[in-house]
């Protein structure tokens, strides 16, 4: 792994350790349990890969998918993990038995992303069927379908108290419901007169006023979506066919995002400047997912490496943030 | 405004202008003065000109003297005056639009000022205003500057034209260059100079500091005090000039010179600038105006108008919108008479404004120009409400007892209809009573209500609220006079109060459906009349309650204007009677009470008497009979055998209620006695329930029944609602004493009384019947039967497979009968009660299971009972032991089940393998472009599946069912509604209406087979009926042609144009209705057409065919033939017949 033209001293993520997740086949998705104990990594192997997160060591696997897993999420009790796989199902695990106790059917077509709200009580799921579900958890009952899109959905995101959820799909749309009603309530559309490239992924900012939305012509955009403005632009990855990940990172005085990108390299920018301010290549394969806690920051790629970093603040001397 | 306050209490601000002024003064008062004060400089002009805008008026001579003198800093020696000057009166003259001080040669001619003395010495005011004027620039083109804001701010005044007063110090302006004497004056003639501020002058446009201007010039003169920088208050400098001609030394003066410069005001007169008035000159001491603050005494002034004579509440809107002429309103308030809140035609309005003052000018202009106004050939009197509101408390009580007096004047009852705000009301009100007239009833009556006019019509619109007034519109009747004929009067209504809805308004509600939709409502009978519907109350309580409930609600579609109507003399709380007849009428109600009282009393202390009586224990032979006997016969002879005392009972108690009184208070029923009972299949539709009574209730409410005397019927209502509620309380409370029972919720109905009380046909019908679990409750109760609960048997049988079996099983008596004495079954929610069924029934629905797994046993336990006896089964019997926790087994064991289920109803379908992704999962397969003939394989919508896909859906959701209006229903809400739309549009067109979305059907919009987003019909349209107007931006046909190229530049593919005319086209790109998602299909279900509304033209679409619920809605497009074969599109309508192309 090296750090390409930006100093190292400058950087913001040091390198904590690797580790290989042994997936047969690609890796989709790595996700941090919310206590920051385990990571969890999905494959289109069929399995689930569960690994602590201190020291990289493997617990378990979970199998029970007849088809390759798209994306995981962790419910916020970290004791359970959500499933979003090829086979039109989600399945929901418990991970001290490393048991499937829920299967939720109910797609037609391949299931692209789930995630569960703060209270762990709503899993919303989107899907190459163009259409977004909320599912009630405790009984695996689909409690509303929202078809609004006309291409696969690709990413969805609620905000940080639920009430908000952002899809992000193939036809360039990024559109925002009402998790209650279920209601769209905004659409986000860059379009300036030309046609809009497809969202590979949404994420809310951590004060749920921003939307950070990742389109395939190589750009990830800011957006204010209160006043349906991009706020920011920041280019230099690259995007053009994999939904890479992207994450704020919160912990810092200079807020920075982070997102992988398909040259195999981890992108920080500083988020007001919009500047780079790291590119670690960490593998020759897309990079494509990265998660955050606290200072911890994971990156998987597409061949099933992990890289653990550690976010440490910008000293007063280094290379800054112009501003 | 007012008066300079500070001159009254010392201020800061105001102590250096004092001083200033002192200053002024006292140098001025050296008459000898040299012309300084009058030359044509500056300061004086300034001041003057600035003062007087500022309203410095009284001050000014001397000011503008000493001002002069100050501004003698500024200027030469003195030159000589004249004393004759001529006198410019037209102030234009001297100050500029702009305002700054112009130098120029005319302007000092130094034989044009008059001296000081000769200021001081002249009194005449013209003299003064002449002088002034000369003195300041006589030809001068001098203008000072334009008060900034600063001398506004020193606005003070001794009329109202300034609405401020606050003191700033004097500021010099601008200053002018006087050129002249100095050959030394390096400011040439036409040197701008322009005061900016206390440090700086700007010359010629230039910034210039005091000092240096000053030091520049080397004038004769110095800066030896500036009031403005040496603002001390204790300052007792003087101005120290000297005068290189004169040698003129100002001294230091000790005291302080003070003369009334108000005095002076007559002397001298100034010029103002023509925006201000010119002053008036006072010969006595103006009077001060004080601005009201917090520390003002005595009231604040008034800010409030009462506006008397309003006599509808039309005039009260026109009087509402005029108001804000005068300022800003805070209040409006419609008076309203306390008593049975009628508007008394007085309003109420409270302006507002900046300050209290201004607000209470407002007020007081408003009560000036509305005040013996005409309106609406009403006149209309406005006064101010002094006195804290006095005055109108006094307006109010006056009318308040014309009204009184006119309405005791009137002694039949008269009716004033309850009908709320609709204007149909009113004028249904208008006919009712012009009907009433024609038809000669009460002419007396009408007559003398018509006489006060104005009053009568205000009452006919009584209650109707004007639109944006604060008022009431709670209005009680008093007398009434009914509109219902004489027989349904004598046989119906009999003196109660009843509720009419009138004909007009009944449209679709008749009695049956009345009855089942008003069903839970208290009503005792309805009939139907030629003059509309009458429901009949018990009571005036009922009859309120209901009104008020439904009174103007809709209800299905209908508009309920109700009118209620209360006999004369009607019970309660009049108090019109004569005092005499009160007393008698309250000793009759108070005696009445008592009676109730005492029978409850008796009640009670009987019933335990009868009770211990009745108890089995005492009658074993007869117990051992009836053990025998098979139920019915038992349970008759039981009833006929025990008879209840009729000192407990009116003796005109009818049959029915006797025995249901008697079953009532030896329910024979009880749970702690195993009883045995029968248990009953479901009948839910035939049986009719009839619901025991407490005593109290049947004594109360016997209206129908020929058995009853008219007294009683008669004392009924006179029982003031509380006692009626004490002694039912009294009741509930003896019943939840007399045994534990589960809580159970009083919920006596009113339903539950008529049903009582009526056994005539008509109510029967209204009734429903309810089931009750028989097992359970001991209080199941039938009027011929009396239940006898096995409750060994089906305790032992709780396994509710048995309980078939048990049915069929008849009971045993084989316990003891044992009297309840419960006689109020109100403790108790509806499933509980005794039923009057022929066999009993179960309180909840039975379930059958019909496999013995855990989720059937838990739901068949339906309360706390069922789970006792559950529990006591289970402990008894076998239980096999299980290793793992129970509740992890009984949700695996459920878990199991439902997937099961679930997989029995899901198939797995595979998806065809193109459609899956090679790479394992959809996120390693990255981004594909699916094209959209393989898209019908896993969309629903796609797939042409009947149910459009919803832009959201609930999964299991229910239809719901579209809310079908009749059509005349419909019509009469929309002509309402336009009518109230156009009323509220008084004159500016705030609101339109679309008489075309009336017509709209209920539509919407969502994903679609042929193309993305189509229109779905959520009910069944009928063939040639309208759907929906085609809504957009209308346009030209040139604004059509360039807005088409522009979207299909900007990649708009789809084209939203269509066509109205030769000349307009709608486009509904950007701005539309839903009707833009109607699709295209050559076999269309709709067509549009170009209907005229209000004149325009506007697109509608009709159905061609009859449309089903969820069908989608297409049109044919009509494009016109594309020549060129690479411009056709494709159609993807897909239906048999269809042309392939749009185009």
């Amino acid at each position: 792994m090296t750090t390409s033209e930006y100093d190292a001293k400058s950087s913001v993520l040091k390198f904590h350790f690797n580790l290989k997740t042994n997936h047969s086949n690609h890796s989709s998705t790595v996700e941090i349990s919310p206590d920051g104990r385990y990571i969890a990594t999905s494959s289109s192997d069929k399995t689930i890969k569960l690994f602590k997160l201190s020291d990289g060591s493997f617990i378990r696997s979970l199998n029970g998918h007849s088809k390759g897993i798209s994306s995981v999420s962790w419910s916020p009790d970290s004791r359970h993990i959500a499933s979003a796989s090829d086979d039109k199902t989600i399945k929901i695990w418990d991970i001290e038995y490393g048991e499937c106790i829920k299967t939720l059917r109910g797609h037609t077509y391949h299931v692209t992303c789930v995630q569960f709200n703060f209270k762990g009580n709503l899993l919303i799921s989107g899907s190459a069927d163009e259409a977004i579900r909320i599912w009630d958890v405790l009984n695996g009952k689909c409690l509303k379908i929202l078809s609004a899109h006309s291409e696969p959905i690709e990413s969805i995101d609620l905000c940080w108290d639920g009430t908000i959820i952002a899809s992000g799909s193939y036809d360039g749309l990024i559109r925002l419901f009402d998790t209650e009603t279920g209601q769209c309530v905004k659409t986000l559309i860059y379009d300036k007169g030309g046609s809009s490239f497809p969202v590979s992924y949404v994420k809310f900012s951590p004060n749920g006023r921003y939307l950070l939305a990742t389109t395939l012509d190589n750009t990830i955009r800011l957006w204010d979506y209160n006043n349906n403005r991009v706020v920011k632009t920041f280019q230099g990855a690259s995007f053009e066919k994999y939904t890479c990940s992207s994450r704020f990172i919160p912990s810092l005085k200079t807020p920075l995002i982070v997102s992988g990108s398909e040259s195999g390299e981890v992108f920080v920018w500083n988020l007001n400047s919009k500047s780079i301010t790291d590119v670690i290549k960490v593998s020759d394969s897309p990079v494509l997912h990265v998660d955050i806690i606290g200072n911890i920051l994971v990156s998987l790629s597409m061949d099933g490496d992990i890289n653990v970093f550690k976010v440490k603040e910008l000293n007063e001397g280094e290379m800054d943030i112009d501003q | 405004m007012g008066y300079n306050r500070n001159r009254v209490q010392s201020e800061d601000n105001y102590s250096d202008r004092r001083k200033h002024e002192n200053d002024y003064r006292s140098s001025s008062h050296n008459s000898n003065y040299p012309t300084n004060s009058y030359s044509p400089s500056n300061m004086n002009r300034q001041y003057g000109s600035s003062h007087s805008r500022s309203t410095y008026q009284h001050q000014h001579p001397k000011t503008q003297q000493d001002s002069s003198s100050y501004s003698s800093h500024y200027k030469n020696s003195t030159p000589p005056y004249n004393k004759h000057q001529t006198y410019r009166s037209s102030s234009q003259k001297y100050f500029s639009k702009d305002n700054t001080l112009i130098a120029s040669p005319k302007n000092i001619s130094r034989t044009e000022y008059s001296t000081h003395d000769s200021k001081s010495s002249h009194s005449s005011t013209d003299e003064i205003s002449d002088r002034r004027a000369k003195s300041q620039f006589s030809n001068s083109s001098f203008t000072t500057q334009k008060t900034s804001s600063t001398i506004s701010s020193t606005k003070f005044s001794w009329n109202d034209s300034y609405s401020e007063a606050r003191m700033t110090p004097i500021q010099k302006k601008s200053s002018v260059v006087e050129r002249g004497t100095n050959p030394n004056n390096k400011w040439k003639q036409g040197t701008k100079i322009e005061y900016k501020d206390q440090d700086h002058f700007m010359i010629n446009g230039k910034y210039k500091r005091l000092e240096n201007v000053l030091q520049s010039h080397q004038e004769p003169f110095r800066v030896v005090h500036d009031p403005q920088l040496n603002k001390s208050e204790n300052e007792t400098k003087r101005l120290l000039i000297e005068e290189k001609d004169k040698l003129k030394i100002v001294k230091k003066v000790p005291g302080i010179f003070t003369k009334d410069p108000r005095k002076e005001i007559n002397l001298k007169k100034h010029i103002h600038s023509s925006k201000i008035k010119k002053r008036v000159n006072y010969k006595s001491l103006p009077i001060p105006k004080f601005s009201y603050d917090d520390n003002s005494i005595g009231p604040p002034p008034p800010t409030e108008i009462v506006i008397t004579g309003i006599s509808n509440p039309r005039m009260n809107t026109t009087l509402r919108n005029r108001l804000p002429e005068f300022g800003e309103i805070l209040e409006f308030e419609s008076i309203v008479d306390p008593n049975n809140g009628t508007l008394l035609g007085i309003s109420r309005a409270k302006f507002g404004g900046p300050t209290l003052d201004k607000a209470s000018r407002n007020a007081k202009e408003a009560m000036k120009s509305l005040d013996m106004l005409k309106m609406d050939g009403y006149l209309i009197r406005v006064h101010l409400n002094h006195n804290d509101n006095k005055i109108l408390e006094g307006l109010k009580t006056d009318i308040i007892t014309k009204r009184n007096k006119a309405k005791l004047a009137v002694e039949a009852a008269t009716a004033v209809s309850m009908a709320p705000n609709a204007p149909k009301a009113v004028i249904k009100k208008i006919e009712e009573r012009e009907r009433r007239t024609f038809k000669g009833k009460e002419n007396s009556i009408i007559n003398d209500y018509m006489q006060p006019k104005r009053d009568v019509e205000f009452k006919k619109t009584g209650s109707s609220a004007p639109i944006k007034s604060i008022a009431k519109t709670v209005s009680v009747p008093k007398f009434k006079k009914s509109l219902l004929s004489r027989e349904i009067l004598e046989e119906y209504v009999k003196g109660r109060p009843h509720v009419l809805l009138p004909k007009k308004f009944q449209m679709s509600l008749s009695k049956e459906a009345f009855t089942n939709d008003f069903a839970h409502d208290e009503w005792t009978r309805v009939k139907e009349d030629k003059e509309g519907l009458v429901i009949i109350f018990r009571d005036l309580q009922d009859a309120k309650e209901f009104f008020n409930k439904y009174n103007g609600t809709k209800h299905k579609g209908i508009k309920l204007l109700l009118s209620l109507q209360i006999p004369e003399n009607y019970g309660e709380s009049f108090p019109s009677l004569d005092s005499k007849e009160t007393l008698g009428d309250t000793a009759l109600s108070i005696v009445r009470e008592l009676e109730l009282a005492v029978t409850k009393d008796i009640i009670k202390s009987l019933s335990q008497v009868i009770l211990d009586s009745l108890n089995p224990e005492n009658y074993p032979e007869l117990i051992g009979k009836i053990k025998s006997e098979s139920k019915p016969l038992i349970q008759e002879t039981l009833v006929e055998s025990i008879e209840l005392p009729n000192i407990l009972i009116n003796a005109k108690k009818p049959r029915s209620a006797t025995d249901r009184l008697d079953s009532g208070v030896f329910s024979l029923t009880s749970r702690e006695l195993n009883l045995p009972s029968f248990k009953k299949s479901n009948n839910n539709n035939s049986n009719i329930k009839k619901r025991n009574l407490p005593l109290g209730y049947s004594q109360r409410f016997e209206d129908d029944l020929e058995n009853f005397s008219d007294n009683e019927a008669k004392e009924t209502p006179a029982i003031s609602t509380e006692l009626k509620r004490q002694i039912s309380e009294d009741l509930r409370e003896s019943d939840t004493e007399a045994e534990q029972r589960p809580n159970k919720k009083a919920r006596y109905t009113k339903q539950d009384v008529m049903l009582y009380s009526s056994s005539s046909e008509d109510e029967m019908d209204e009734t429903e019947a309810k089931t009750e679990s028989l097992p359970t409750t001991p209080d199941d109760e039938d009027r011929m039967d009396i239940d006898f609960v096995g409750k060994t048997e089906v305790l032992e049988e709780k396994n509710k497979d048995d309980i078939s079996a048990v049915e069929q099983h008849l009971p045993e008596v084989d316990q003891d009968i044992v009297i309840d004495d419960r006689e109020d079954y109100t403790g108790f929610d509806n499933n509980h009660r005794p039923t009057t069924t022929e066999l009993s029934v179960t309180v909840f629905p039975e379930s059958k299971i019909d496999t013995l797994d855990v989720g059937s046993l838990q739901a068949l336990i339906k309360d706390k009972e069922d789970f006792e006896l559950l529990k006591e089964l289970s402990t008894s019997k076998h239980s096999s032991r299980l290793d793992i926790p129970v509740s992890y087994w009984a949700w695996r064991h459920k878990d199991k089940l439902e997937q099961n289920s679930q997989s029995k109803d899901e198939i797995e379908t595979l998806l065809p393998d193109k459609l899956e992704n090679s790479t394992g999962s959809h996120r390693i397969e990255g981004y594909v472009k699916i094209p959209d003939s393989l898209k019908s394989e896993y969309l629903a919508h796609k797939k042409r599946v009947h149910d459009p896909l919803k832009t959201i859906q609930g999964e299991d959701e229910e239809a719901e069912a579209a809310r079908v209006q009749s059509s005349r229903v419909n019509r009469a809400n929309n002509r309402r509604f336009a009518y109230e739309v156009s009323n509220f549009n008084t004159e500016n067109e705030v609101l339109t209406v679309n008489q075309l979305n009336k017509r709209k059907k209920p539509v919407t919009f969502a994903r679609s087979a042929i193309h993305n987003w189509g229109l779905y019909a959520l009910e069944p349209i009928a063939a040639k009926e309208m759907i929906i107007e085609y809504v957009g931006e209308r346009i030209r046909q040139q604004v059509a042609e360039f807005r088409e190229k522009e979207y299909l530049k900007s990649g708009i593919g789809s084209s939203y144009l269509f066509r109205v005319d030769e000349n307009t086209v709608i486009d509904a790109t950007k701005k539309g209705g839903i009707a833009r998602f109607i699709n295209h299909c050559c076999v269309p279900s709709c067509t549009a057409k170009i209907i005229k509304v209000e004149g325009e033209k506007r697109i509608v679409i009709y159905a061609l065919r009859d449309i089903a619920t969820n069908e989608e809605l297409t049109y044919d497009y009509k494009f016109e033939r594309e020549t060129n074969n690479e411009e056709r599109v494709v159609c993807l309508c897909g239906a048999p017949g269809c042309k392939g192309f749009l185009n």
